[in-house]
């Protein structure tokens, strides 16, 4: 009865094409930003920001690249962990041997290189499709892996082989290394996150996005309509694994402080996989709630016996959220195969017609 | 001089001649019908034009002055042909709108960086593409359909989108495979009404490859029939119904009683 866009007109295109044409919605998230921004650092303790939020911010914008990639240009990629590892060392490799560039600029240019590695590994998608594809981009992923391993350079020789983030500042305020606190991480994660969501929506709502969807409906015919199929392919593996390169660059340097290749195995790759086809595919705010599906449900799950007074001990309580977690996806992807992106486009009709559905 | 023309055009798949050594002029501003039994080659030679398969050595392609034979399809499509496809191929989880809009893609030139920002400049040509576009749509009759994913309209609607799609290009050439499959008598009338208009607006020239020879018939200022790869006949619609050639390729060698009598018997 509320929401709804009665007495809400439109009188050009210009205002049709909005990012979000009901005013309900433009209300909702900017309270969600309110929130975000004013209300959960001040709120929120050590814990919640260190293992859940900060966690939950970097994935978002892994997920939200990996979506322009597979949801949008319908490439199908598992080697989101090492484009992710690439844009972390990238980072790691310029901040150590360059310190004065601000580190921002630094995240920004390992997305860049993050991104000609994703046009290297895209290649192939011109040839292959699908399930092949998926398995092409399984060579990224090891391959990568091993080279960081094995090859010193990438880690300045250090005898342990993790890379570790040094202090950096930004405006006097340490936002990288052991003395940054939680809440300035939190923050830089959120900017990055915001910044790169609105730029994902402005691409996917434009002759980008439409062209990228072209080719993922049909390349035939978009390429007879005079779409390029080498420049449209490489140029949503270039965004992609640019967003994913900034990712992996904040997952080390405001979230885990260090790691070794191991941060980015396989696992971490199918992770945002699941997180963009349980969020929705071809939706940005899927992408969002997607992560954090998978980020908060597990931990929920973990201490919710606990929460209840039951007296279960760690290791079972582990087990029964992975029986949990697993039954929950299976369950979600049988009742709504599209994600929660088309939940939610459903209830709003329903919403919209409420209480009145006829 | 003709908009497009094919010089000794032939295609083989493995040994087998799809085409072969097909001399083809099409006249600007005409409506040309291509017809032909199953497998004469139809839809190899709209293949071929439109860059998906690529020509044997020695055939030559050109249109409107510039040599295609090599170009690839997006260039081809620049150029000024469109087509439509014989199972549609639309953009199905794509809006009507989005559909149409992909198909004037190169008729807006705008970068990456720009996108990226969204600058007022951008959003103008978009909200200045999209008018052109519901123009479009109107014409064809799909306006009140904008909105919804290509996959949920009916196959009669799909048919005319596949075509909407194929205009918004602002092709000088429309090449449309098999319009008429599927559709209704009616619906086939107003698809021809709307084919008709198109072409008297934009100026168009327009090759037709039809199965339901009313239609080519009715509206085709000439034909060309092909068989096993090779042009039989060539000429208005009248000439081309009364040539030998052509009948006995549709309807079999012509017998006398005698030998029907031997065919049986044997």
């Amino acid at each position: 009865m509320f929401y709804r866009e009665t007495g809400q007109f439109k009188t050009n295109y210009q205002k049709d094409q909005q990012v979000f044409p009901i005013a309900q919605d433009r209300v909702f998230v900017a309270l969600l930003l309110i929130v975000a921004f004013g209300v959960v650092p001040f709120v929120a303790n050590e814990y919640w920001l260190q293992a859940i939020l900060i966690p939950f911010l970097i994935f978002s914008l892994a997920a939200v690249g990996l979506n322009l990639l597979t949801g949008y240009a319908g490439q199908v990629s598992l080697g989101t962990g090492a484009f992710m590892a690439v844009g972390a060392y990238a980072t790691y490799k310029i901040t150590t041997n360059i310190p004065e560039i601000n580190i921002i600029i630094v995240f920004l240019l390992s997305g860049g290189i993050a991104a000609l590695v994703g046009i290297l590994f895209g290649l192939p998608s011109l040839r292959i499709k699908g399930f092949y594809l998926a398995v092409a981009t399984l060579a990224a992923q090891f391959f990568i892996l091993w080279l960081f391993n094995k090859v010193g350079w990438f880690y300045n020789d250090n005898p342990s082989g993790t890379i570790t983030a040094p202090p950096r500042t930004l405006f006097g305020i340490m936002i990288s290394g052991p003395r940054a606190t939680a809440e300035v991480r939190y923050f830089v994660a959120l900017i990055f996150l915001v910044g790169f969501t609105i730029v994902a929506k402005n691409i996917v709502r434009g002759r980008i996005g439409r062209s990228w969807m072209a080719i993922r409906d049909m390349d035939i015919a978009a390429e007879i309509i005079g779409i390029e199929p080498l420049k449209t392919k490489l140029m949503a593996f270039a965004v992609s694994s640019f967003y994913c390169g900034v990712a992996g660059a904040l997952s080390v340097f405001v979230w885990l402080g260090s790691a070794e290749t191991e941060a980015f195995d396989i696992f971490l790759s199918f992770q945002i996989l699941f997180m963009i086809i349980i969020g929705g595919l071809g939706s940005i705010m899927g992408s969002i709630v997607g992560a954090a599906f998978i980020t908060l449900v597990p931990i929920f799950l973990t201490n919710a016996p606990a929460l209840f007074g039951l007296p279960i001990s760690t290791d079972l309580s582990k087990h029964i959220e992975e029986i949990v977690f697993g039954g929950l996806i299976v369950y979600l992807l049988i009742v709504e195969p599209h994600g929660f992106a088309r939940l939610w486009q459903i209830g709003k009709e329903k919403l919209r017609q409420w209480p009145f559905p006829y | 001089m003709p908009l497009l023309e094919t010089v000794g055009l032939s295609k083989s798949f493995d040994g087998l001649r799809a085409i072969s050594n097909l001399d083809v002029d099409i006249e600007a501003g005409s409506i040309h019908g291509l017809i032909g039994p199953n497998g004469s080659g139809k839809s190899t030679f709209f293949n071929l034009v439109t860059g998906v398969y690529q020509p044997d050595p020695g055939s030559k392609i050109f249109f409107d002055g510039h040599d295609i034979t090599r170009s690839p399809s997006h260039q081809i499509g620049a150029l000024g042909i469109a087509r439509t496809f014989q199972l549609l191929r639309l953009f199905s989880e794509m809006t009507v709108l989005q559909n149409v809009m992909v198909g004037y893609h190169t008729h807006v030139p705008y970068g990456f960086l720009s996108t990226i920002f969204n600058n007022s400049a951008i959003i103008k040509k978009d909200a200045e593409t999209t008018d052109e576009m519901m123009e479009l749509l109107e014409f064809i009759g799909l306006a009140d359909y904008a909105g919804m994913p290509a996959s949920e309209l009916s196959g009669g609607q799909r048919r005319l989108l596949s075509l909407g799609r194929a205009m918004a290009m602002r092709p000088k050439l429309l090449m449309l495979d098999e319009p008429a499959a599927g559709l209704s008598p009616v619906n086939v009338e107003n698809l021809l009404a709307i084919v008709m208009s198109l072409k008297e607006r934009f100026g168009l020239t327009v090759l037709i490859v039809e199965h339901i020879l009313k239609v080519v018939m009715e509206t085709c200022d000439t034909v060309t029939v092909l068989d096993y790869g090779e042009k039989i006949g060539e000429g208005t619609p009248e000439e081309v119904k009364d040539d030998h050639a052509v009948i006995e390729a549709y309807l079999g060698q012509e017998m006398d009683d005698d030998e029907v009598r031997a065919t049986f018997d044997s």
